[in-house]
């Protein structure tokens, strides 16, 4: 075996590869993740010190000019006052937009008739921009709180609903006879089978309402009766402070992912059979 | 042939989806605790036809009777294993192996489960979920799950298609102990296979399905006494012909019956 003398055909020794090559996609360790995660940020934050400091502080900032101004801003209470009521609009919109779109996408998912009904509407609703609908919801709703949360609602209701819907309709048809032959009930169907395998949809739906909610917040607080960190992000433009117009959306940005880091990890704990699954 | 009546009959049955006729005058008659194998060319209708008798599709024409009771729907004294597992990602080994008695309302009341994943040699994997098993693995779990249900017949799709080849004779060896468990005298069980050493190493008869849309071109005896093993089947005096008999069955099936005329006396032969 090992005598090279026998082998017909010389054949060039290929240098030994020094790490084995990894398909697309390969798993980097947990620990360097972080690592590199950090890394990238700190290189950002370091770029936008150097160049902020060089810059009018009229037309742009830098985070360490950032930093003060949200102490300055939690000390007089203004940031929490403004990031209490962004969060009451958001979480109640998100909430309602979230159930109901999650309720209609299981409705059009598993009956056709409910699908034909709304097919068209929703997809018409989807592509439309939302920003656009939102001096009609004025017109309807008022500039009060109530109006806000219709925004959300809508912003965040069809990235669920149709994600929902998808992952009902993809519901394994092998899976689905598996439970026939094993005499289930529709409503066992659902149990066993069509909500878990729509679990992944519906938080793909969920994740993606989340940036939509964050942008409905903003552009409800920007064009109704002006609150939250959409007032302070306009007043203090109006007033050239721009380091406290940054301070909101930093919070924004983080508010952004924390959320979606949250669910991410709900993901986990509610689906640990997708873990090892490519 | 005793005078017990049939556990199962099918009656002239044919199956169709749409206008196209996919099996056709299909007659088979199973006592209790026949292993009756279904072989055939692909596109013979033999998993269409198993899944018939599961209750699962309706009939063009015929009837299949249990006990004498027409199968209209699928019931609980039926239970299938199929090519694929179709296991629950979701689902645990242990609840995936519960399945079909959660959803029939009916308790674990003697340990079944436990004993089953036991018998299995699934204890130390119960609460893994499938993607974490070997394809043999899951399909003992298969396997488990539709014996969980105490089923009077058992339907099994290509049960070991999809595994490798030695994990294949494993599990050929662990369903014949299983059968030839005297707590299972009551089960029947039809298995639809493309592979002819299965048919004779697992069923007691063998009906080669053929055609489209398929018809019964054979229905074979196999006299090799049991306790068969996939090792010694092989030297059986009996398996050669039983074999060529199956394999020339199977060889004539591209063509209807009626177009060859010039054999009649093959397609009529029984034991």
């Amino acid at each position: 075996m090992n005598t090279p003398t026998v082998r017909s055909t010389p054949v060039d020794v290929a240098p030994p590869q020094r790490t084995a090559p990894q398909p697309p996609g390969a798993q980097l360790s947990h620990r360097l993740t972080w690592w590199l995660r950090g890394v990238s940020l700190l290189i950002i934050l370091m770029l936008w010190e150097w160049y902020g400091r060089r810059t009018n502080p009229i037309l742009f900032t830098y985070p360490t000019a950032i930093g003060h101004a949200t102490l300055d801003m939690l000390a007089d209470g203004t940031l929490l006052q403004a990031l209490g009521q962004s969060l009451y609009v958001l979480t109640l919109g998100f909430a309602l937009g979230t159930l109901s779109g999650g309720a209609l996408g299981l409705l059009t998912g598993r009956s056709m008739v409910a699908a034909a009904l709304l097919d068209i509407p929703v997809t018409a609703l989807y592509a439309t921009p939302m920003v656009a609908l939102v001096p009609i919801l004025v017109l309807w709703f008022g500039f009060g709180t109530s109006s806000k949360i219709m925004v959300v609602l809508l912003f965040t209701i069809f990235p669920v609903l149709i994600n929902t819907m998808r992952g009902v309709r993809e519901v394994d048809p092998r899976l689905v006879e598996v439970a026939r032959a094993f005499c289930s009930t529709e409503y066992r169907l659902w149990i066993d089978l069509v909500l878990p395998s729509a679990l992944p949809f519906v938080m793909t739906g969920i994740r993606l309402a989340i940036g939509r909610a964050l942008i409905a917040v903003i552009v409800a607080e920007f064009y109704t009766a002006i609150s939250g960190l959409g007032y302070l992000i306009v007043s203090n433009a109006h007033t050239f402070q721009t380091a406290r117009v940054f301070v909101p959306v930093v919070v924004l940005m983080a508010l952004g992912v924390v959320t979606t880091g949250l669910l991410e990890v709900a993901e986990a704990r509610l689906a640990p059979w997708r873990q090892a699954q490519t | 042939m005793s005078a017990r009546p049939p556990k199962i009959s099918l009656d002239q049955v044919a199956v169709a989806f749409g206008k196209r006729i996919v099996v056709q005058d299909v007659s088979i008659v199973l006592q209790e605790h026949d292993l009756l194998c279904i072989v055939g060319t692909s596109g013979s209708g033999k998993t269409t036809l198993l899944r018939a008798v599961a209750g699962l599709l309706p009939l063009h024409r015929g009837r299949i009777l249990l006990d004498g009771a027409m199968i209209t729907r699928p019931t609980p004294r039926t239970a299938m294993i199929f090519q694929h597992f179709g296991l629950f990602p979701w689902k645990t080994v242990r609840a995936n192996i519960a399945y079909g008695l959660a959803v029939q309302g009916r308790r674990d009341e003697d340990g079944t489960i436990t004993r089953l994943l036991e018998v299995m040699g699934l204890t130390a994997h119960a609460m893994r979920y499938p993607y974490q098993l070997s394809g043999g693995m899951q399909q003992r779990v298969g396997l488990a799950r539709a014996l969980a249900v105490r089923p009077e017949v058992l339907l099994l799709d290509e049960p070991f298609s999809a595994v490798d080849a030695i994990t294949r004779e494993t599990l050929q060896g662990e369903l014949i102990r299983l059968w030839e468990d005297p707590q299972r005298r009551q089960t029947t069980a039809i298995l639809v296979t493309h592979d002819l050493d299965e048919a004779l190493l697992l069923g007691d008869r063998i009906v080669v399905l053929c055609g489209t849309p398929g018809q019964v071109r054979l229905e074979l005896e196999v006299s090799i006494p049991r306790p068969r093993t996939p090792q010694d089947l092989r030297f059986h005096p009996a398996y050669p012909q039983l074999r060529r008999q199956l394999w020339e069955a199977l060889q004539e099936g591209g063509t209807p019956p009626q177009a060859s005329a010039d054999s009649p006396i093959r397609l009529e032969e029984r034991d």
